[in-house]
């Protein structure tokens, strides 16, 4: 689907302009195509993150459809009260989404975001996945990838990333998926799917983030693509438990040449200025290795 | 001099007023000065916010921590938060007090207000910072250059103390085009004579508001609920220092521009061309890098 084709149903803007997100903000990118995707007839919970701020301060708000602001731990459990309240005032058209920062997923909100998953709520939970706490500065989270600079990091974090997308598809819920913000199409269509299914849904978007990756303003398209590009990123659905590689990840396997070397995606960014050449070699045989597997993994069921 | 000497800095999240208020703490340590305070006020930490900092240098330890209200100079990083707001800056200056202001990319000395007897400076820091390419990840650091205006305006700190401060605050790589931004503001600032229209009463300071007393439930205010609105924060137009500029000709209405501005800026005409509202548009330049036929330029902003 082309910009323009995409233009004719979805002109429609949910996130106003003027809000006060950061110049070159991925995660505005994200939420203004979720939003196109569900439509006005949305609730949105957010936890406490980057969301809270750039939605704005009372009396105005950036955002066109009815939005909470929760506790940073409480976000699916205020969204499964709203699913019982609508369901109770027999209201079937409603979309709850909770959008929810990395940190509040992978770190302080994932107990009740397990609990929630486990009881299979009926809502959409997007996690916009900046890779630390970027509200309050930089700080690490669970989140970070393996090496990059945080201010409670400072020579690198030395763990890995945790996989959120692969522990929501672990307990069984019907749609997980992961997306980005450079591939705004892809989240787009994404989104209208995991809309038609019921029960719990999760979408993890990579956002690139301009002041917490040390990249310029306006190269927040171009980081997220090299991103996937270099296989970094995975762009995949779970659909009841079957894996399924997206076309912009399947591309880069089935056409080597469109590959991107790690070590592009790592140097375009201030935040890896203390890996050295072997840690990047490491990398890149673990990307190798990554992209291996999920080729073989493609349209097979993820878990026994 | 005597007593405490109290300084508020005012700017944009990102250019580096934390940064060097802690720096001219150091710095007046340097001097010999033994009570300092270097003070951030930022809320939540994000680009492009106004954002204010304090310091307080004294011959005597300070005890006070509060925010600075009645500052004896007031240096101004950015000057497009002077539109709509000249009372806001000079709010709680003293009579006798100094103003700092950085002068860049638009001719605002018909906008600036001072109090009776306050002594206003003035430099193009922006063009400095742009000259030695002090940015940090696109962003000109508009503070360090400032640093060397204050010095060269109240005569507080010397450049050898500050020299020393940043030397010690940043890596090698860095310091070198710090001290250089920083010597060449201090010689580029200048004195300026208002008119004397705009020399006014000095403008009370502003105190936190008190919270009203509540006895009872009915007393509080109802629920309040927030009404979307364009411009919730104002308008974000006002960040920008470069404009991207859509070249017709070249334009194949693609609508890449569209699909990935991250502040919905960008509108399509009847006739489907992409149309940027300024009002808004923050100057991120990723339209720019993505435009597929480099349609579209960046201008540099002058108002």
């Amino acid at each position: 689907m082309s910009a323009r084709k995409i233009f004719q149903e979805a002109s429609e803007e949910y996130v106003l302009p003027g809000n006060s997100a950061c110049q070159g903000c991925g995660s505005t990118l994200a939420l203004r195509w979720v939003l196109k995707a569900l439509g006005n007839k949305t609730v949105i919970v957010n936890p406490a993150s980057c969301g809270c701020v750039y939605v704005g301060l009372y009396p105005r708000t950036a955002l066109s459809v009815p939005y909470i602001q929760m506790a940073f731990a409480a976000g699916p459990a205020a969204a499964s009260g709203i699913v019982g309240g609508l369901d109770v005032q027999g209201k079937k058209d409603i979309t709850v989404v909770c959008w929810a920062g990395d940190g509040g997923t992978a770190d302080i909100g994932v107990s009740s975001l397990s609990g929630s998953a486990e009881r299979n709520t009926n809502y959409i939970y997007f996690c916009y996945d900046n890779e630390a706490y970027m509200n309050t500065g930089t700080q690490r989270s669970g989140s970070t990838p393996a090496g990059a600079w945080t201010t409670t990091t400072p020579l690198g974090k030395k763990e890995s990333k945790k996989d959120m997308a692969f522990i929501m598809a672990a307990h069984r819920i019907p749609y997980v998926a992961t997306s980005c913000s450079s591939y705004p199409i892809d989240l787009y269509e994404k989104t209208k799917k995991a809309k038609l299914i019921g029960g719990m849904r999760y979408i993890h978007i990579l956002v690139p983030c301009p002041p917490g990756w040390r990249f310029d303003t306006g190269l927040t398209v171009k980081i997220g693509r090299l991103a996937v590009e270099s296989g970094m990123w995975l762009l995949y659905e779970v659909k009841n438990g079957i894996f399924y590689l997206s076309p912009p990840s399947r591309r880069i396997l089935e056409s080597p040449e469109k590959r991107v070397p790690v070590k592009e995606y790592i140097k375009a960014q201030g935040r890896f200025r203390g890996i050295d050449e072997r840690e990047i070699d490491l990398l890149q045989e673990m990307i190798d290795k990554k992209l291996e597997k999920a080729a073989k993994l493609d349209g097979e069921p993820l878990f026994f | 001099m005597r007593g405490v000497f109290e300084v508020r800095w005012h700017g944009r999240g990102g250019q580096g007023l934390v940064t060097a208020s802690r720096i001219l703490a150091v710095a007046a340590f340097n001097e010999g000065f033994v009570g300092v305070q270097s003070i951030p006020w930022i809320g939540a930490e994000r680009r492009g916010a106004q954002i204010e900092a304090y310091n307080r240098i004294s011959h005597a330890p300070v005890l006070l921590h509060s925010q600075v209200y009645e500052p004896d100079a007031v240096v101004v990083v950015d000057p497009s938060i002077l539109s709509g707001n000249e009372n806001g800056v000079i709010r709680g200056l003293k009579r006798d007090g100094f103003l700092v202001i950085n002068t860049a990319r638009l001719n605002i000395t018909p906008l600036l207000r001072a109090p009776e007897g306050c002594s206003v400076y003035v430099v193009d820091a922006t063009s400095i910072c742009l000259e030695l390419d002090l940015q940090v990840a696109g962003l000109e650091v508009l503070a360090m250059p400032m640093l060397g205006a204050f010095a060269n305006a109240t005569g507080l700190v010397s450049l050898k103390s500050l020299e020393k401060a940043i030397a010690s605050s940043f890596e090698a790589g860095a310091v070198k085009k710090n001290i250089a931004a920083v010597i060449k503001a201090y010689e580029l600032t200048r004195k300026v004579h208002l008119k004397p229209e705009q020399y006014v009463p000095p403008v009370p300071p502003s105190r936190p508001a008190r919270i009203p007393e509540i006895r009872h439930w009915t007393d509080l205010p109802p629920v309040p609920v927030s009404t979307p609105s364009k411009g919730s924060i104002g308008k974000t137009g006002e960040w920008r220092t470069h404009r991207p500029v859509i070249d017709k000709e070249k334009c194949s209405k693609c609508l890449f521009c569209w699909m990935y501005c991250p502040e919905a800026a960008i509108n399509v005409d009847d006739s489907g061309f992409p149309e940027i509202d300024y009002d808004y548009c923050k100057g991120c330049e990723v339209c720019f890098n993505e435009c597929p036929r480099k349609a579209i330029s960046m201008v540099i902003e002058e108002k």
